[in-house]
């Protein structure tokens, strides 16, 4: 597409937050992915991976998140505002998508004073009980969108504006004929053909320290037989020190070469059970509970149609189990999985679309 | 470049940069302004009643309130264990590539062990983020846009000139050697 073309789409401004990991930028990039061609997303992220961004064919800048600023949260939103609403008045934004738990006072104040058209919230469902209600009303935007779990199809919950609601089922950042096959991944990967391996993914090391878990599972499967393939995340402040004869992995995102390994073993955000949803490598769940999510019970829900086991692994006994119940399912095929639907992307950017043409 | 014309150069470029960014802008997104707007309409109807019997004297007049003090940007990272109050550190590295730039950061990584102390800022337009996730560093990125968003790297760049016009701050491709204090590069 040429950039007078290109230039004359609608802009979309997508804003991911820096949660746990790179879950919210994996969002804002399936919605990017399935608006190429029809808008022009710019992505204003708190997630430090801009060169994945790029990468990826969109434009983004940055601002340090809240949890990683010393700066008081007062402090931070207003710089939030100004840096917000330096953007809008150079890209001039027919939408703006927050994805994020709680819309930042900075973001909302930014897009009243530039008056930006059409405000959405992009947003969970499955949170603890105990987390405090958002103090955020959703008819401060002009559509909410939900991202259901596993069992969710697309419904509108609210259709009149402000505020329509809507819920959409699970999705991923790429496309069915984006992931490559097992051979394929284990030749872009540099692995054997033949072998047994195992992924693990269990997080930034920003959050929660994995080391103890992460290297008493490492023992556990490599005893089984297997070679360890440790994912490190582009964004890790620290990177936890790897046994000998584990192959560091960066790769985003993984989902494309997630076909490779016999196994996978990662916690239960958001984005990563979507990709195991998609890809239906077996999995050891291992659910991170210092995050606002539900990471137990969506876990839950996935091992109703892949072969997954949920644990915590915190004790040696906890591990040993995990990995010998995994290992036992591996290769067992669900026969009364329910059918999934992994087009919430898709229905992400019609109904941003359908606001943009519409509203 | 001498060292000592490398600093007289960043502080012009500076000075000039932050002369000409628009404040305005920093005014509109200014916090502390509210526009009615943004009040719910019960807040916004008490309001204007408080304002009414005030001005039939039936209510009395609001106490004059003191502005809330301005609460700093800080250079800070809230994961980096700074050892002592922290002073902030403008590196500015702006038109240098990936390899360079990552040379550069190395061997300022270097002094900070001799000079502790500093918070610094790495303002850059080379998305390296794998890179900078390890320097402990905040990093303000300054992207090029396509259009019509054209203008918006030179208005970053203005608005980050003018954001850190009051900290000290240390040119990239100044030469460093081994006995070299962070102290005596900086430009003020």
């Amino acid at each position: 597409m040429s950039d007078s073309a290109r230039s004359s789409l609608p802009c979309v401004v997508l804003m991911n937050i820096n949660g746990n990991g790179m879950g919210h930028m994996s969002t804002c990039l399936a919605y990017a992915n399935r608006l190429r061609g029809r808008a022009r997303p710019v992505f204003f992220s708190l997630a430090s991976a801009i060169e994945i961004i790029n990468d990826m064919g969109f434009e983004a800048d940055y601002l340090v998140s809240r949890f990683w600023s010393r700066a008081s949260s007062w402090a931070w939103d207003q710089q939030l505002s100004q840096r917000l609403g330096m953007m809008f008045e150079r890209v001039r934004p027919q939408a703006v998508v927050f994805d994020g738990t709680w819309p930042y006072r900075g973001l909302l104040h930014a897009a009243s004073a530039y008056g930006v058209p059409r405000l959405v919230w992009s947003n969970l469902t499955l949170y603890k009980k105990d987390m405090h209600e958002v103090p955020v009303r959703e008819d401060n935007f002009d559509l909410v969108i939900k991202l259901g779990e596993l069992s969710s199809s697309f419904s509108v919950e609210r259709d009149s504006m402000p505020g329509r609601s809507v819920t959409i089922p699970p999705f991923t950042m790429l496309k069915d004929e984006d992931l490559l096959g097992r051979d394929a991944a284990r030749d872009e990967l540099g692995l054997n053909r033949d072998g047994r391996y195992v992924l693990f993914s269990l997080g930034p090391g920003n959050l929660k320290d994995i080391s103890g878990i992460g290297r008493g599972l490492i023992d556990g499967m490599t005893q089984s037989g297997y070679t360890v393939v440790w994912a490190r995340a582009p964004i890790s402040s620290t990177d936890v020190p790897l046994p000998e004869g584990v192959i560091p992995l960066t790769q985003f995102p993984l989902l494309r070469v997630m076909r490779a390994f016999d196994v996978f073993v990662a916690a239960a955000g958001y984005n990563t059970c979507c990709e195991v949803l998609q890809s239906r490598v077996p999995t050891l769940f291992v659910p991170n509970t210092q995050v606002a999510d539900d990471q137990t019970a969506r876990a839950h829900l996935v091992a109703q149609a892949v072969p997954a086991v949920v644990s915590p692994c915190e004790t040696p006994e906890q591990r040993a189990n995990a990995v010998a119940h995994l290992l036992a399912i591996r290769t067992k095929v669900k026969t009364d999985a329910p059918t999934i639907d992994l087009h919430g992307a898709e229905h992400a950017a019609d109904e941003i679309l359908a606001l943009i043409n519409n509203g | 470049m001498t060292r000592r014309a490398e600093a007289d150069s960043l502080r012009r470029r500076l000075r000039q940069l932050a002369s000409e960014f628009d404040t305005g802008i920093s005014q509109r997104y200014d916090l502390q302004f509210i526009s009615p707007e943004e009040l719910r309409l019960r807040r916004r109807l008490r309001r204007s009643a408080g304002r009414l019997l005030r001005r039939l004297g039936l209510m009395r007049p609001l106490p004059a309130r003191p502005s809330p003090p301005v609460e700093p940007w800080l250079t800070e990272l809230s994961y980096v264990d700074y050892g002592v109050a922290a002073k902030p550190l403008l590196i500015w590295a702006m038109g240098i590539d990936r390899e360079e730039l990552r040379g550069a950061c190395d061997r300022i990584r270097e002094l900070q062990i001799g000079s502790p102390g500093w918070a610094p800022v790495l303002v850059t337009d080379v998305a390296d983020f794998a890179f900078f996730s390890r320097l402990n560093w905040l990093v303000e990125y300054v992207p090029s846009l396509s259009a019509p968003a054209e203008g918006y790297f030179e208005n970053k760049l203005r608005y980050l000139a003018w954001r850190y016009r009051e900290i000290p701050a240390l040119p990239v491709t100044a030469d460093i050697d081994e006995d070299t204090l962070l102290e005596d590069l900086l430009v003020e």
